[in-house]
Order: C-alpha cells, then sequence, then structure tokens
C-alpha cells in the first residue's frame, strides 16, 4: 500500500495542471448541461453560442480525459529501457494500481460527483439511481480509460501516442471505406458485440503485458492483430446467414406492429443526394404497437425490381431506427448509385422492403416523477 | 568465493547484430570489477542483460545467486544502478527525487542520505533537469548507495565528468566498497586503475581477459632488448608477444604472460647474447592499448 501512495502521490503533485483541466472541463460540462435543460427560453442568438460551447466541450472533455490518462501512464514509461524506474524495486501490480487509483480519483470520482449533483439539481434522489451510476463509470473505464491506458503503455511520448492515435484514425477510415463496399456489413446483429470485446481484451492483455514484463513488440504485434481479426470479422461474417438466423421470417403468427405506405409528402423523399449517390426516403404508418412495447430495427433490405430486367438491392443495412407505442409514422431512409436510380426513376418499379427488427416489452414499468424542475 | 555476478555462454543478439557471444564472467563478492573496453564492445548490453533490462538471446546470467530475469520488484532493493544515459524524472527537486525514492528500500538510512548530500554538495531545491551532468551522476549515485547495496552496477557513470567531479564520485564509491561490490563499466582506464580490484576486458562482444587487476599487471611487462649488433628478427616468436619492432640495435615487444625466468629462457633460446634486457610494468592504458593493436593487427 505504502508504494502505490507513494506514487499516487508523485502522480497527483506532478499532474496537477492535467488534473485541473479536466476538472474545469468538467464543471463547464456540468453547468452548460443545467443550462441546457432551460435552453426554450433563451434567445436565438444564445442558443447558437450555447450549442457551440456545449459541442466544443463535448470534444474537450474526453480529450482532456485521454491526456490525463496518457500522461499518468507514461510517467513511468513502459517503453524503452533507460527509465530509472525499471532498476528499481517497483512492483507492477502495485504500479499498476496506483494508476488505476490515480483514475478512480481524478476523472471517476469529479465524474461520479458531477452526476450526483446534476440529479440533485434534477430534484431526483442520487441514492436511487446508485447501479446507473456506478455503471455510468465503469463504462468511461472500459471505453475510454483502459484504451487509452493501453496505447500510452505501448507508447513512449505524447507524440508516439499522437502517432498512435493517426495510425488508428486511419485505420477506422480505410475500414469504413471498406465497410461501405461489403454488402450486408452494415447491418447491426449480434456480430457487432465481437469487435467490441477483442478490442477490450485485447486492451487489457496489453496493459498486463507492458506492466508484467514490458514486451513492448509483443503487445504492439498484438495491437496489429486486433486490427487484422476486426478486418477479418468485417470480411469474412457471412452476414446473410446470421440475419437469418437471427430474424426469422414471421409466417402466419400475427405481426406485433403494421407498417403501411404513405403517399410521398411534400417534403421531398429524397436528400442528401450527391454525384454518386441519392437518398431515398419512405413514409411509412405505423400501428398496432401495444403500449408496453418499443421496436428496434435491427435491419432493412430494400431490393427494386424495374422493367427491363433491371435489379438492385441495398444489402442489409442498419437504419438506426426506432418504433414507440405512440409513434404514428416512421420514415426509412436509403441510399442507391445515382446509375441505378437514373435507369429505374422513369418507370415504374417493384420495391420489396424486408425488415429485421426486435420488440422490447417492458415487464416492470416504472412510473418517473419530477418536481418544479423546467426541462 | 562466492561470486556476486557469473554469466555462462551469455549471448546478446539485436536481429542479425550479435552484441555478446558466449559471454562467461565472474565477479567475486566484495570485489570492484571493471569491465573495460572500446566503444561498442557490449559493455552497456552485459550491464542491460545483468540487471534485467534486456533478455539474454542464448545462455545464462546469475545476480546475487539469482537469475538476472528474476531480478524486479523488492528483489531489486539491494542492488544500486547507475547508468550514464539514464532517464531521470527532471521535473523532480533533488529532494523530491530522494523522498520518493525512500520508501521503495527498506534498508535506506537516513543519516547515510545526509552524508552523500553534504560529500556531494547536492542542490536539493534543484530540479533533476537543470542539474549538470556530474551533479545528475550525484543525485542518481546517492539515490543508490542510500540503502546500503549488496551490488552497485554502474554503467560508464564517469564518462563526460570533470576530474573533480571523478574523484568525488570514485571516494563515495570507495567508502561503500566494503560492504558491496561494485560492477562497473568504463572506457576510461585510467581511472579504473586507480581503484578497481579486478578487471575484465570485452571487445566485440568477446570477453578477452577476465583476472585481478594486480595479476594482469604481473603479467604484461614492455621488453627492451639492447644487442651489440642489429638483430634480426626470427620468423617464429612465442604467441604472447605482440608488437614486435626493432630499431638499430634494439628490439622491443609486449610479453602477455610474463614470467621472468620462462622469458628470459625464451630470450636466450631465440636471439642467444643480449647485451641488455629491460622488462618494464606496464599501465592499465597501455597494456589494453596492446591487446586491441594486436588484434587489429592479426585481422
Amino acid at each position: 500500500m505504502n508504494q502505490i501512495w507513494n506514487i499516487f502521490r508523485k502522480d497527483a503533485r506532478h499532474y496537477w495542471r492535467e488534473i485541473a483541466v479536466s476538472a474545469a472541463l468538467l464543471c463547464a460540462y456540468g453547468w452548460i448541461d443545467v443550462r441546457g435543460w432551460a435552453q426554450q427560453d433563451v434567445l436565438e442568438t444564445r442558443i447558437f453560442a450555447y450549442r457551440f460551447l456545449s459541442g466544443l466541450v463535448d470534444w474537450l472533455l474526453p480529450i482532456a480525459w485521454t491526456f490525463l490518462v496518457v500522461r499518468v501512464v507514461q510517467g513511468e514509461s513502459l517503453v524503452g529501457d533507460r527509465q530509472f524506474w525499471v532498476t528499481r524495486p517497483y512492483e507492477w501490480k502495485k504500479l499498476l494500481l496506483s494508476k488505476f487509483l490515480f483514475l478512480l480519483v481524478f476523472l471517476n470520482l469529479p465524474l461520479l460527483i458531477l452526476d450526483v449533483v446534476l440529479l440533485a439539481i434534477a430534484k431526483f434522489s442520487p441514492l436511487h439511481y446508485v447501479v446507473g451510476l456506478l455503471w455510468m463509470q465503469l463504462l468511461i473505464l472500459l471505453f475510454l480509460a483502459i484504451p487509452a491506458m493501453a496505447l500510452a503503455s505501448v507508447t513512449a511520448t505524447i507524440v508516439q501516442t499522437l502517432l498512435g492515435l493517426l495510425v488508428i484514425a486511419l485505420y477506422m477510415v480505410g475500414m469504413a471505406a471498406l465497410a461501405s463496399q461489403i454488402p450486408n456489413s452494415d447491418f447491426s446483429g449480434p456480430v457487432d458485440f465481437l469487435p467490441g470485446f477483442l478490442f477490450l481484451g485485447t486492451c487489457i492483455a496489453v496493459i498486463i503485458i507492458q506492466y508484467a514484463r514490458r514486451k513492448t513488440g509483443i503487445s504492439r504485434l498484438l495491437v496489429i492483430g486486433l486490427g487484422v481479426v476486426v478486418l477479418i470479422i468485417l470480411v469474412a461474417t457471412p452476414y446473410r446467414t446470421i440475419v437469418a438466423h437471427e430474424f426469422p421470417i414471421l409466417g402466419g403468427s400475427k405481426l406485433p406492429f403494421q407498417l403501411t405506405v404513405l403517399p410521398p409528402d411534400t417534403a421531398g423523399n429524397r436528400s442528401a443526394d450527391n454525384e454518386k449517390e441519392v437518398t431515398i426516403q419512405l413514409p411509412f404508418g405505423v400501428s398496432g404497437l401495444t403500449s408496453d412495447s418499443i421496436v428496434i430495427v435491427g435491419g432493412i433490405f430494400v431490393s427494386v425490381d424495374a422493367a427491363g430486367g433491371v435489379k438492385w438491392n441495398s444489402g442489409w443495412k442498419s437504419p438506426g431506427l426506432f418504433l414507440f407505442p405512440e409513434q404514428k409514422s416512421a420514415r426509412i431512409e436509403f441510399t442507391m448509385p445515382r446509375k441505378a436510380f437514373d435507369r429505374m426513376q422513369s418507370a415504374p418499379v417493384d420495391l420489396r422492403l424486408e425488415v429485421a427488427f426486435t420488440v422490447f416489452r417492458d415487464q416492470t414499468s416504472r412510473v418517473l416523477c419530477y418536481r418544479e424542475a423546467n426541462l | 568465493m562466492n561470486t556476486a555476478i557469473r554469466t555462462e555462454n551469455l549471448t546478446k543478439r539485436f536481429g542479425k547484430l550479435e552484441a555478446l557471444h558466449g559471454l562467461n564472467l565472474s565477479v567475486p563478492e566484495n570485489a570492484i570489477y571493471a569491465l573495460v573496453g572500446p566503444n561498442g564492445a557490449g559493455k552497456t548490453t552485459v550491464i542491460k542483460v545483468l540487471m534485467n533490462i534486456f533478455k539474454a538471446t542464448l545462455g545464462h546470467a546469475q545476480v546475487m545467486g539469482r537469475s538476472s530475469t528474476e531480478l524486479y520488484g523488492q528483489r531489486l532493493a539491494s542492488i544500486g544502478y547507475v547508468s550514464e544515459n539514464q532517464e531521470l524524472p527532471d521535473w523532480m527537486r533533488v529532494e523530491t527525487f530522494i523522498a520518493f525514492l525512500r520508501p521503495f528500500y527498506p534498508t535506506w538510512d537516513r543519516g547515510l542520505e545526509h552524508q552523500l548530500i553534504k560529500q556531494f554538495d547536492l542542490p536539493l531545491n534543484r530540479k533533476l533537469g537543470k542539474l549538470s551532468r556530474g551533479m545528475r551522476m550525484k543525485a542518481a549515485l546517492l539515490s543508490a548507495l542510500a540503502f546500503h547495496p549488496k551490488l552497485i552496477v554502474l554503467d560508464e557513470p564517469f564518462t563526460g565528468l570533470d576530474p573533480l567531479v571523478r574523484d568525488e564520485l570514485i571516494q563515495g564509491l570507495l567508502e561503500r566498497a566494503e560492504e558491496s561490490t561494485i560492477f562497473i563499466s568504463s572506457h576510461d582506464l585510467g581511472e579504473i586503475e586507480s581503484f578497481a580490484s579486478h578487471v575484465g576486458y570485452l571487445e566485440e562482444g568477446q570477453l578477452r581477459i577476465s583476472e585481478e587487476l594486480t595479476a594482469l599487471s604481473d603479467h604484461f611487462r614492455e621488453v627492451e632488448l639492447t644487442f651489440d649488433s642489429p638483430p634480426l628478427i626470427p620468423d617464429k616468436v612465442p604467441d604472447e608477444w605482440m608488437h614486435l619492432s626493432s630499431s638499430a640495435m634494439v628490439l622491443q615487444f609486449v610479453d602477455s604472460h610474463f614470467d621472468k625466468d620462462k622469458t628470459d629462457a625464451q630470450i636466450r633460446n631465440l636471439f642467444g647474447d643480449v647485451r641488455n634486457a629491460t622488462f618494464s610494468p606496464m599501465s592499465l592504458r597501455s597494456i589494453f592499448l596492446a591487446m586491441a593493436r594486436s588484434r587489429r593487427e592479426q585481422r
């Protein structure tokens, strides 16, 4: 414990500027959040300023947190062979624990305090939301602190970390470009969780390898391996088979809701067109959904047959669409290559729409009461 | 005699480059062992393998009776390590640095700490990053001595230091020599000679010599033979004679296995009567220069 405390105190003393910046941004975030509850009363010009500030803080806060994590991990750099501490009686578990203690105290604790304060301002009792508050802390740890720690543990300096981030950003852009070329890869299914688990597992493995053995070469290979595996998952996932398995066709059974085609509205059923693609919106009427249910549309598949044997399909796409009981209409949107659109637009077409959805039913309903707040 | 450090067939490769070739080294307890050799000989690599900073490719190293690969955590609490190119936390003040390290060592001696601060004249309020090279080495050495280490490992500690600072560092070290084994790498032969008890000569990753300094000095001699007429250099001379050269009536060489009776007999056997023969002791620097030159001539 002595060693953990000793390293923690050293870090707290050294990184006070980073801690202060992160705390200031968190306060700003809280202040903006509370102001936002009443934004409908604010003048138009102020709303613009508010949104700008809010967007800025939304960006800066995770950057400040990431920077804090990277700085504190690199305080005892795990890369290289010249650091003074590697020949001192540091115990790796205690070193790692001291870093986690630092994150708990200077990242999680302020956020937890802010959440509690926000709940109190909104007249909710924080005690009723302890699990949710702790869950929030865990998510921050898992999806911000741990990836940042992993990156910091395989890089020696902030410059190297930024280069690493640049490589990751390029990889993600490349993956997004590749995904757009793979039919059905946009479908949101159970396989979506796999890269997330692999990512988290790799981050944890890298942190442990680095702290226990400082095998930077192996750790970097693991990270590269993760990139390759995610690429393989993207390319090799049998999306159609998964869709067929996860969303069996509802034959004779009664559908939990009905969609009826509505006539095109005047707002236009095309938007955000560009040279290569045309976006098409299909308006639907929604009915029949029971009051205790919501529907998450996991995927849509649009196939179009035009005269002269011209065919086109969208592949399975994830529309990010939710249907609520009180909802009367919905709009399904998809993009079509302009070439296909130009060949089909002037003639009648047969359009077939397949929808993969999940119905969620609330089994324990809860009434949320709130008083005096001005949302 | 117990050994503080022992390596067997220690080999370290970096890709295709073999930095150490089957090194067999033995450092007795309480010795002051100086590992010398030219730049790039592999001295730092040896030390980094011993300190478990690098892993050996082949062979193994034992430090204080334990495999060097097991040197981590509390096992480092009895070893003081200082290197010329060690990255210290530059943002820390000297006193903060000392205070930070103190709890890591159960045997930290506050009295000795104060004594060393005085002896090295360390400015406690200055940041490590603002110290001169000599002062940084002193601060690092203090932090490696104040806990009475059983083994002190120093990698080129005197490089680039002025003579006064060197003397202060050596003095600080020698005062601790009785309770510790000191393993020091250097290419400053003059300094080493003044205090080392044992010496090893490393060249191109191979240990050419490893023995007590007095024994080494005893069997190296600069030999000068004076003849009545210009001597004829025989085709074959003993292998241990190096840098054979002659000018007029004088012939000179370095005998690397000097034994008065044996060398006399070899000279008589090869040259017959000699007007005068002188056998001059050599400094460590002269010995290693002779060896390095001989190696170059053999290539």
